[in-house]
């Protein structure tokens, strides 16, 4: 009997552990993806915060070397945009009229962005 | 032509049906003959299956540009390996190719002669027909695969450049058919269940297809982990997308199935188990087509919305329903003969895996379907970074690899304390002694020295218990080391493809471990004879040249690496233009050797004065350098050597 309880006591602690590390890591993981629109209204409170939004690609991309310059719009008021600044590779899938993600933070006016996430890949769709 | 296709599905449908009715008035009325004729129309299915499958390879290597699906996947300018992928490139051919699967299994299923498990056949028959009718319904109804213009194309638009890969020819057509195989161990659960025939008979029918599924299942995963890293360009392997889950999870439920029905098959525990692990697994397949095929979820794989998004949703819900009420029902014939003795008996470990295998795939599974319930519950739209996943998955994924040594030491029923003690300590000693040589060299990470501390454990595991068996039986039998260890394997041939097995995945642990713990990245601007170091390499620009190469223009950059001062060779990254595409498509160089990979992409280029007034150009380079990659290539390679001796048919089944 001392030996199941042993066990039994030994087993929740392992659970509660285990809970408390998937509770935290699911809290820290746990990223707000944003319209344009919706980011901007926000913009006070997620400054320092990486966040994601998503919009689509407007025509004033500008790359420059490895740094890549350009809008999002928001998807249903095209009117409401917002400027990305990124450095690195560029996803393939990366063109203007895409819909994309990017991740990052919103600060002083620019989204510094550390990923692109190019959504609704045309990757099996083929070009209209 | 695309009538005969198209025809041929509809038929198909038929005989399904037929073979459906048939199945189940020859089995209440206990007429050999009407399962006679129901097993000939599933024989007739399959061949109408492939006759369609068939003709519309013919046209997509014959440029029928008619059929709409041949003129949105293909054109002129492809060779025939791709022309034959374009079969799995778009939502309505890989739906074909799956149904055609399940068909040929179908037949398979009732073409076997078999000494267990025959009573079930007509059952599991009925629901592998049932099941394939559903494709064909979605084929004739939703998403046909020969639909025509009503114009003739004069070309195609062609696979999209980034899907030209070999990983195109392997990646897509083995998961497909992993997933369409999971349909017979399933079928014959639930023709267990609705015959109440639940002793082992259905596991025995039903182990070498759960091998075969959980081999192409991990063999496509793997292949696209690959395909990833070496076309995609951002270095990585796996990125925790919804549709890499999709593939995983089943996976890992089918790694917990083909171990708990050993210990079914055994010892007469886990009925209820492993009859829900093998549900839940055939559910998670069409899940995850279900998610490539709606719009609920964002991902790299999506198709877009397509029509037969609710079609899967019905099915999802109607077998989940279905498959629930069944066990509910049948729950008193579920109870185990035996209780699971002590805990510290390879089943009690064994059963231990299995609970955790189960809660990650579950912790995967929430992950993955959180920010489509967060957005119909609270309308908030959230997403789960990839630090989700790495910081719960893993410490349960080690967990998993940690017991799968452990397992091989312990004995069936109980083993004593002594024998324990004596078989983990010279394990650990050996783990040790690894630890020992990789802090000398440098190592200070501790959360890769825990990984390869059991990385080392369960190797050395794996390797002593070998090695004992040999021992044993060259002492006993009086023959030499390799003559025992042939006879041995030829004697048990399932458990030495499992150890290898077992060994594959400690070198994939070593891989992941070493490319995500210590990968360094750094991204640069050069000028020809330019340069960057990362680590101990230097890169030099040497030269950027665009050269058209109809219908394609490439942009290759010369590169010369030097290790140290020695030169080791050339790279030659290059971006491709595609004309009837608007997107590029990057070509990493990737150097390997066993202990890292240096990759490199070529991430931009243009033409730029120079102060002089001169034109010259200038590269974007990306640089990375991933240790120890190579070996979860290799490792999976022994995973699907080991996998197949595992499964490979005896001399007498």
């Amino acid at each position: 009997m001392l030996k199941k309880k042993k066990y039994l006591i030994g087993g929740l602690i392992l659970i509660a552990a285990l809970i408390f590390l998937g509770y935290f890591s699911f809290m820290g993981g746990l990223t707000y993806y944003y319209e344009v629109g919706e980011l901007l209204d926000e913009a006070n409170s997620i400054t320092g915060q990486t966040v994601r939004a998503s919009g689509n690609v407007a025509d004033d991309v500008v790359k420059d070397g490895l740094e890549l310059r350009f809008t999002i719009l928001d998807m249903s008021d095209s009117e409401t945009s917002l400027p990305v600044v990124y450095s690195g590779a560029v996803p393939d899938t990366f063109k203007v009229g895409n819909q994309v993600v990017v991740e990052g933070e919103y600060t002083g006016g620019v989204f510094e962005a550390e990923a692109i996430i190019v959504k609704c890949g045309s990757k099996f769709i083929p070009e209209e | 032509m695309a009538e005969i296709g198209y025809i041929s599905l509809v038929l198909a449908f038929v005989a399904c049906l037929y073979s459906i009715a048939a199945y189940i008035f020859g089995s209440r009325t206990n007429r050999p003959g009407v399962i006679g004729s129901a097993n000939k129309s599933v024989l007739a299915a399959a061949v109408l299956f492939t006759i369609s499958a068939v003709t519309l390879l013919i046209a997509l290597i014959n440029h029928q540009f008619q059929i709409e699906y041949v003129a949105s996947y293909t054109s002129t300018y492809m060779t025939l390996p791709y022309l034959i992928s374009a079969l799995w490139a778009g939502s309505a051919g890989s739906l074909l190719f799956w149904g055609w699967i399940i068909s040929l299994s179908a037949a398979v299923v009732v073409l076997r002669k078999r000494k267990q498990g025959w009573k079930l056949v007509p059952y599991a028959s009925m629901i592998v027909m049932a099941v394939q009718a559903f494709f064909l319904l979605l084929l004739i109804v939703a998403q046909n695969p020969f639909h025509k213009l009503d114009f003739l194309p004069a070309e195609g638009i062609g696979l999209n450049p980034l899907l030209e890969n070999p990983g195109m020819i392997f990646h897509p057509p083995v998961l497909l058919a992993g997933f369409a195989v999971f349909t017979v161990p399933f079928a014959f659960a639930i023709a267990a269940l609705i015959t109440r025939s639940l002793n082992s008979d259905w596991l025995a029918a039903v182990k070498r297809w759960a091998l075969l599924g959980w081999l192409l299942l991990g063999a496509g995963n793997l292949i696209g982990a690959w395909w990833a890293y070496a076309e995609l360009g951002w270095g990585g392997y796996w990125s925790w997308d919804p549709v890499e889950n999709a593939g995983l999870m089943p996976w890992l439920l089918a790694t917990a199935f083909v171990h708990s029905i050993i210990i079914q098959r055994r010892k007469g525990v886990l009925k209820l188990w492993s009859m829900t692990l093998i549900i839940l697994t055939f559910l998670l397949t069409i899940f995850g087509t279900f998610i490539t095929r709606s719009d609920i979820l964002s991902s790299v794989h999506t198709f877009g919305k397509t029509a037969v998004g609710p079609f899967l949703l019905a099915f999802l819900i109607v077998a989940f329903v279905g498959s629930l009420a069944l066990l509910i029902y049948r729950r008193k014939d579920l109870k185990d003969d035996a209780e699971i003795g002590s805990f510290f008996s390879r089943e009690g470990a064994f059963m231990l895996n299995n609970i955790l295998l189960f809660i990650v795939t579950f912790v995967i599974f929430w992950g993955t379907i959180f920010p489509t319930i967060s957005e119909l519950v609270s309308g908030t739209s959230i997403s789960i970074a990839a630090s989700y996943f790495n910081q719960v998955a893993t410490p349960f994924l080690l967990a998993i690899v940690l017991l799968s040594g452990i397992c091989v030491l312990i004995t069936w029923r109980r083993i004593s304390a002594k024998m324990l003690k004596r078989n983990i300590l010279w394990s650990v000693v050996a783990a040790l002694v690894v630890i020992i040589v990789l802090v000398a060299f440098g190592v200070r990470h501790w959360y890769a020295l825990l990984i390869y501390f059991i990385c080392a454990f369960v190797i050395s595991a794996l390797f002593s218990q070998w090695f004992r068996e040999v021992m044993v039986l060259s002492r006993a039998k009086a023959i030499n080391w390799f003559k025992a260890c042939w006879g041995l394997f030829v004697a048990n041939r399932s458990r030495y493809g499992g150890f290898m097995v077992h060994i594959a995945i400690i070198l994939m642990a070593i891989g992941v471990t070493g490319s995500s713990l210590f990968d360094v990245e750094k991204e640069a601007e050069l000028l020809p004879g330019g340069s960057i170091t990362i680590n101990d390499y230097t890169i030099t620009l040497d030269s950027l040249i665009p050269e058209p190469d109809e219908p394609r223009m490439i942009v290759t950059a010369e590169l010369d690496i030097y290790r140290g001062d020695t030169f080791i060779g050339h790279m030659f990254p290059q971006v491709i233009f595609h004309n009837n595409f608007e997107q590029p498509v990057s070509e990493v160089a990737i150097r390997s050797t066993l202990t890292e990979d240096l990759y490199i992409q070529l991430a931009s280029w243009e033409v730029v004065t120079l102060s002089d007034g001169s034109e010259t150009i200038r590269a974007g380079l990306v640089a990375l350098v991933n240790p120890l990659v190579i070996w979860i290539w290799i490792g999976g390679g022994l995973f699907l050597f080991g996998g197949l001796i595992a499964f490979w048919p005896g001399r007498r089944e």
